[in-house]
């Protein structure tokens, strides 16, 4: 585990800012690393008053987000923290219930993507996620634990 | 399915009204939720479930909270639920957190953590300020508290893997903790009908010797002052008031008297067994399914 000090959370956002023009605010938050994978998490700040060395930790904060080959690719709620403030890198989908049960789905709108690249997916007002966006199809990267198999319409 | 004679005859000594609990142990919970305003605003979230059909109707005790007064939708299968916006949990399950009054600036040990409902309930108590220590002994049981706590967003969460006796052993002192024990499940008999065959007194004093251990590896990690939600979703003595009382005589724990507004609850109880339990074990409360139409359950609000 390492905390990041503000030249690193300074990269970050600025990465998050040149992909999705968005202006994400870490502030109010410790922003840590785990692993090879480099995993992002944001943590209350108030966790750092604990001695944290007498505890068997699992896991600290909120997964935001991971480096995959220097593009960041955002968890769930890592993109509804983005999906805030982005202007660019955002498809609109209808197909939901597709994309939650894991499957690629096509765009019905696209604002400013670039093929290649990690996409904010949305439904309405809704951040689904991201997805990869290639050749026009949005390619699904929703966890497993994350999938929906069985699903609930609720349209009348 | 039936229970056990000798748990009817208990369950006798306690309550006047056992043909009603019977009536309720094997009946099916109503649907509730909570919506979660660490990601999306209160009414907001009302007005649109409302728009989409559900008929909503609000927890006395607590704000956030809603039960589905139609069953017509899985909840746990909208896209609603995907979003993190609701979170699928029974009533009586929602009032540890709210007798534990947790605020923002507050560092909280929740001792027996997985699922997670009520880490996520206290973090949106806190607007995701302060510090929680949730803690789970079973890895088995981690995947469901992490995807939980992601899933909600919540930030100001560590999650830990150790028995809860060993935080007995650390300098860290907690403003708050919540024990929610592992437990007979008595109360849950709804959820689960094989406690009614598989429960005994044995197994509720097995339960009990290990409740003891944890409640007083809490009062250790708890400042002075501090506050000591306990609680259980079992209906027997021992792994309830009895526990309190050994909390009270042991370590002069002292136990404030539980109020919810609009919900019916019941005394603890201060003889068992041929036992007289101290005057305070009354102040903790034990929740009836016959009487709100939850799961059973205790709830006692300890000072150090």
């Amino acid at each position: 585990m390492k905390v990041l000090n503000k030249k690193e959370i300074k990269e970050i956002v600025e990465k998050l800012n040149y992909t999705y023009n968005s202006k994400v605010d870490f502030s109010e938050f410790v922003v840590l690393t785990t692993g090879k994978e480099n995993k992002i998490w944001l943590a209350s700040r108030k966790i750092f008053d604990i001695n944290l060395s007498e505890l068997k930790i699992n896991s600290i904060g909120l997964y935001f987000g991971r480096d995959d080959r220097g593009k960041i690719r955002l968890s769930v709620e890592g993109a509804q923290i983005v999906g805030k403030t982005a202007k660019k890198n955002i498809c609109e989908i209808e197909d939901v219930w597709n994309f939650l049960r894991g499957f690629d789905v096509t765009p019905t709108k696209m604002t400013g993507c670039e093929d290649g690249n990690y996409v904010l997916v949305k439904y309405k007002n809704d951040v689904l996620g991201v997805a990869k966006l290639q050749d026009g199809i949005l390619k699904n990267v929703l966890p497993k634990a994350r999938k929906i198999t069985s699903l609930t319409k609720y349209e009348s | 399915m039936e229970v056990k004679e000798i748990w009817k005859e208990r369950q006798k000594e306690i309550i006047n009204d056992l043909d009603s609990l019977l009536k309720h142990i094997f009946v099916e919970l109503p649907v509730s939720f909570r919506i979660n305003t660490l990601k999306v605003d209160r009414d907001e979230m009302i007005k649109r479930l409302k728009s989409q059909g559900w008929k909503l109707k609000q927890v006395p005790f607590y704000k956030d909270g809603f039960i589905l007064e139609e069953k017509k939708y899985a909840i746990g299968n909208t896209l609603e639920h995907f979003l993190g916006y609701i979170y699928k949990q029974e009533v009586a399950s929602m009032i540890p957190p709210v007798v534990l009054n947790p605020k923002e600036d507050d560092i909280i040990l929740d001792m027996a953590a997985a699922p997670g409902s009520k880490t996520t309930q206290i973090a949106q108590m806190m607007n995701n300020k302060g510090a929680i220590v949730a803690n789970e002994r079973y890895i088995q049981r981690m995947t469901s508290l992490r995807s939980n706590l992601q899933r909600l967003g919540v930030t100001n969460t560590i999650v830990t893997m150790m028995d809860g006796k060993w935080f007995k052993n650390l300098s860290i002192r907690f403003d708050k903790i919540l024990l929610d024990a592992p437990c007979s499940g008595t109360g849950i008999i709804m959820k689960s009908p094989k406690t009614a065959k598989t429960w005994s007194v044995k197994t509720s004093e097995k339960m009990a010797n290990l409740q003891k251990q944890l409640i007083a590896s809490a009062i250790n990690a708890l400042k002075d002052d501090g506050v000591l939600v306990y609680s259980t979703c079992s209906l027997e003595p021992e792994e309830d008031e009895v526990v309190v009382d050994y909390a009270v005589k042991k370590f002069g724990m002292k136990v404030e008297k539980v109020k919810l507004t609009g919900f019916k609850t019941r005394k603890g109880i201060t003889f068992w067994n041929n036992k007289e339990l101290s005057k305070e074990v009354e102040n903790c409360i034990r929740v009836y399914p016959q009487d709100n139409n939850t799961s059973g359950f205790f709830v006692a609000r300890l000072v150090k």
